[in-house]
């Protein structure tokens, strides 16, 4: 192959020159070199949560002895997958027999969530009788979808309830809505969006401030926070997105 | 599949062996193939965070899409295929956005020459100027060794595409890299036309590896 391969058939000489120095510059810049560990690390983490979500997937379509073809997650439609299906399967029913609010569309994700009482397939995922979750948002912090409706005058008491165990009020939370937390791209982007870091989300709950839909964030790494604890809730838009990303409130927390 | 059996796998294997529910299959092919992936995402970013994040979109996007891997081409093909987009897609969404340009990282190289340093980011700060598909171009066919054809596999575009591509991009940088006030094309001012005096090669630096992709039955 000659390197006129690489150019342009109709360029002239001078231009020809211009294209192969260009071409020479590019490819003698300095090889980036290895993944870096922290990216390594962290790409590992996410595809031993897709192996674990899949591995979750397949024993609680296997134990409910339908004998029904386990279809591994990763042969469904297209689309990203939320990374803590593996956790919602293991959502406890509350005692009143509330509708499980699931994440995504997918029906038999719905229906794994639905079967299965008890245990975690992610310890950070619930904690206590009653909690509901789902695992830790991309790089930290629980997600939830509780419904609650936060006011002004309790929405740091509500939000910081959010890093407790123990039994929390859950109601159902409509399919779709959850396409925000589904996603830890978006759920990430958003974080960003309202000017914080994905690594400070302690917690993030889709629910309503003062009846309006809305995302809850409880942030860490705050500086100058009023209350001297380092932690933030923020409130954002339910379609918080960078672009269109707008915080309702913020309140330091004391 | 055992660890040891991971390794003397082929690529196309390892991927079958993945769709057929092998935990140590999909591991192995990101090992083999994950540096060379992101140095495309770093070089087509500019970025070192947006291509971590693009990096792991790609490598989630190919462990779920495994099962549409119709074997048309190589895996390595496919790999790139899948990062490259997951890329363009940033970009396109970072430009419908509002927000102040992302600032360009200097990869850690190790290096101490102050003016192959600069020299260096000179490039970078050019090529990312370009618009994105000239830059994705560009990265595999001149950083990254890959021939028009490999290229125009992974873009799933016309070769002649890809070598429009490369042409309009190259061109604009030359433009770009041109010192102020200086006539004439880089090779027009004499010296060493694949190392015009005016823009700075990164001296005793060595051109990357040579690419594989678009290798078949390639083994560790």
């Amino acid at each position: 192959m000659s390197d006129r391969d690489f150019f342009d058939d109709d360029l002239d000489d001078e231009a020809l020159e211009d294209q192969r120095a260009v071409r020479a510059l590019l490819s003698s810049l300095p090889d980036p070199g290895p993944v870096p560990p922290d990216v390594l690390d962290r790409i590992n983490g996410t595809l031993r949560a897709l192996q674990e979500e899949d591995a979750a997937h397949a024993a609680t379509v296997s134990a409910s002895g339908t004998g029904a073809t386990v279809v591994p997650l990763r042969r469904r439609a297209a689309g990203h997958r939320a990374l803590w299906l593996a956790a919602a399967a293991a959502v406890v029913l509350s005692g009143g027999g509330a509708v499980v609010s699931q994440l995504g569309s997918d029906t038999s994700a719905r229906d794994t969530a639905a079967s299965v009482a008890g245990g975690s397939a992610s310890p950070e995922a619930t904690s206590g009788a009653g909690a509901r979750g789902v695992a830790p948002a991309e790089p930290g912090g629980h997600v939830y979808a509780s419904g609650t409706d936060y006011r002004r005058a309790d929405l740091v008491r509500k939000a910081l309830a959010l890093l407790a165990p123990g039994p929390r009020p859950f109601a159902a939370e409509r399919p779709g809505a959850a396409g925000l937390l589904a996603d830890p791209t978006t759920l990430t982007a958003c974080v960003r969006a309202v000017g914080a870091a994905p690594a400070n989300l302690l917690a993030a709950d889709l629910a309503t401030y003062e009846g309006r839909p809305a995302v809850v964030l409880v942030l860490t790494g705050v500086s100058g926070s009023a209350g001297g604890s380092g932690r933030e809730v923020v409130v954002a838009d339910r379609d918080c997105r960078p672009g269109t990303a707008r915080r309702l409130t913020s309140v330091p927390v004391p | 599949m055992t660890p040891d059996d991971a390794s003397d796998a082929s690529d196309a294997e390892l991927l079958a062996a993945h769709v057929a529910g092998d935990p140590d299959a999909f591991p192995e092919l990101v090992r083999r193939h994950r540096d060379r992936l992101w140095a495309v995402a770093l070089r087509t970013l500019s970025d070192r965070e947006e291509a971590a994040d693009a990096l792991q979109d790609a490598l989630v996007s190919a462990y779920r899409r495994a099962g549409s891997f119709r074997g048309d081409a190589a895996v390595t093909t496919w790999l790139h295929r899948i990062v490259v987009n997951a890329c363009l897609d940033r970009v396109r969404r970072a430009r419908a956005r509002p927000t102040v340009p992302l600032p360009e990282q200097e990869p850690a190289s190790g290096r101490d020459d102050h003016a192959s340093t600069e020299a260096a980011l000179d490039v970078r700060a050019a090529l990312a100027r370009l618009p994105e598909t000239q830059r994705a171009a560009l990265v595999l066919v001149d950083m990254h060794g890959l021939s028009v054809a490999e290229a125009a596999a992974v873009l799933e575009v016309a070769e002649g595409t890809v070598k429009s591509r490369c042409s309009r991009g190259r061109a604009t940088l030359a433009g770009l890299l041109r010192p102020e006030g200086t006539p004439g094309g880089p090779a027009a001012r004499g010296g060493n036309p694949a190392a015009p005096s005016d823009v700075r090669p990164v001296p005793g630096s060595t051109p990357g590896p040579p690419s594989t992709v678009g290798s078949e039955g390639e083994r560790a």
